[in-house]
């Protein structure tokens, strides 16, 4: 009888109580959750050309071309391009249009609106070109990643054909390259260059949106330039038709 | 006698699964943290869909709020110590020993470098408020040579600070960092751009061409 007893005293409650422990999660997690935050902030590269008081008009000049668009950002959050289709035709109010923002306003004009260089082919080559890249096994995609760099900086320069049927053409990639080290490129499609105006009015919300559309619409060449007197003047003369005469010799 | 027998329930609860869940959760949220800085003026960056991050570490953050009102901020404490000493003589202004540590601890600086001395001297609440209102001078100082304005000078002084700094490390630690500080714009959705074109004007004056748009992410609509 004595014995039994003995072991009976033996058996202990193993049973911890978790509840302070939960307790103090709880704390924890309240303190990471209101003190951090999740959503890192994204950067966005902007280069802006160093400031040169020796650039004349002239070569200011040279960039009004036909394969240039204008951009126009004012207040109220409105946008407006300016595109001629012939180089004689610059100046002339009449081919300023009003857009609006998103994929049905300023990314349907870059994208297919003009003529001679629309940058819906670059976008599909980009297509193309992430396609391949995503498609890659994961262990094999941060070997390629300067690849993939330079290919997308191949597409915006208009060399859209070293991509087909969602595949990195390889050879072409190379040759391009090469092109490209010997300053001897060829055999490219005419790229778009894109002049950002921003008036003095418009928010910096429309100008990151603009660059971003820039991203989107694959444009390698685009530049923020000051609003002159001139810009303003057509925006003038569009506004108000009619007042536009044509200056001599122009 | 019909005795009824009430059935003493356990009211034990087994907390261990609920404990598993809290850590599970408490690891993520330690290991997704950024711990948010406390800054006094706050803006609201608009949205992009570039997928770059923002460095971590060495960046010269520029905070531009909806009023124009300019304000820097460093994460390097090292560099804001060289470059209180540069501003200090630059500006002809002194600050005491125990006002240059008040400084430090400060996470955003956005007033003229002559009243700092009274503006450290008042308490949180009005500094506060002061810092909300004021911000870095940017118009051009005309009694200097150069005519740089004050905010050209700090940017100045913080990346000659964070060089200094660099140039002191053995070349394994130099390995490990950046070789200069990152200028990122911080600016309000709704700041006009015209107070955007005049910082990014004085930038280009001191031969700073390279930043980054601090944004937020956005996906792309198709």
């Amino acid at each position: 009888m004595a014995k039994k007893k003995e072991s009976k005293q033996k058996k202990m409650n193993v049973r911890v109580d978790f509840t302070p422990m939960v307790d103090m999660m709880m704390l924890l997690i309240t303190f990471f959750m209101l003190c951090t935050s999740l959503a890192k902030p994204q950067a966005m590269h902007l280069t802006m050309p160093a400031k040169d008081e020796n650039m004349s008009s002239e070569d200011k000049d040279k960039s009004k071309t036909e394969l240039t668009v204008t951009i126009y950002l004012a207040g109220g959050d409105s946008i407006m391009y300016y595109m001629v289709d012939k180089k004689e035709d610059f100046g002339n109010p009449k081919f300023m249009e009003l857009t609006t923002w998103g994929k049905d306003g300023i990314r349907d004009v870059l994208k297919n609106k003009h003529k001679h260089a629309p940058t819906k082919v670059l976008m599909d080559a980009k297509t193309q070109l992430d396609n391949w890249f995503n498609a890659l096994p994961s262990n094999q995609r941060e070997a390629q990643d300067s690849v993939y760099n330079r290919a997308l900086l191949m597409i915006k320069k208009g060399h859209v054909d070293i991509v087909a049927n969602n595949e990195l053409q390889k050879a072409r990639y190379d040759a391009v390259d090469k092109e490209m080290k010997d300053f001897n490129e060829t055999n490219m499609v005419p790229t778009l260059s894109v002049n950002i105006k921003p008036l003095d009015n418009s928010s910096y919300d429309n100008l990151v949106t603009i660059l971003d559309e820039m991203q989107i619409c694959c444009i390698g060449k685009y530049v923020i330039d000051n609003v002159t007197e001139k810009d303003l003047m057509l925006i003038d003369a569009w506004k108000n038709p009619g007042s536009y005469q044509p200056a001599a010799g122009e | 006698m019909g005795k009824i027998k009430i059935k003493k329930n356990d009211v034990w609860i087994d907390m261990t699964p609920m404990s598993d869940v809290m850590v599970l959760l408490l690891t993520f949220f330690m290991l997704s943290a950024n711990f948010v800085k406390n800054e006094v003026v706050k803006v609201v960056t608009p949205a992009s869909q570039t997928m770059a991050k923002v460095p971590t570490s060495a960046t010269l953050d520029i905070t531009i709020d909806p009023e124009g009102r300019v304000l820097l901020a460093t994460d390097k404490t090292v560099t804001l110590e060289k470059a209180l000493k540069t501003m200090m003589t630059e500006r002809d202004a002194q600050l005491s020993a125990e006002q240059q540590k008040e400084f430090l601890s400060e996470t955003q600086l956005g007033i003229p470098m002559k009243n700092y001395a009274e503006y450290l001297g008042k308490s949180h609440e009005e500094r506060v408020k002061l810092l909300k209102a004021t911000g870095i001078p940017t118009d051009s100082i005309q009694t200097r040579d150069d005519k740089m304005s004050e905010f050209q000078l700090w940017v100045k002084a913080l990346k000659n600070g964070y060089k200094e700094w660099y140039n002191d490390l053995d070349d394994v630690e130099k390995g490990s960092v950046a070789n200069k500080l990152e200028i990122c714009i911080k600016a309000d959705q709704k700041t006009p751009y015209s107070s955007v074109k005049k910082v990014i004007a004085e930038l280009q004056d001191i031969n700073e061409s390279r930043y980054k748009l601090v944004t937020q992410y956005k996906k792309v609509e198709d």
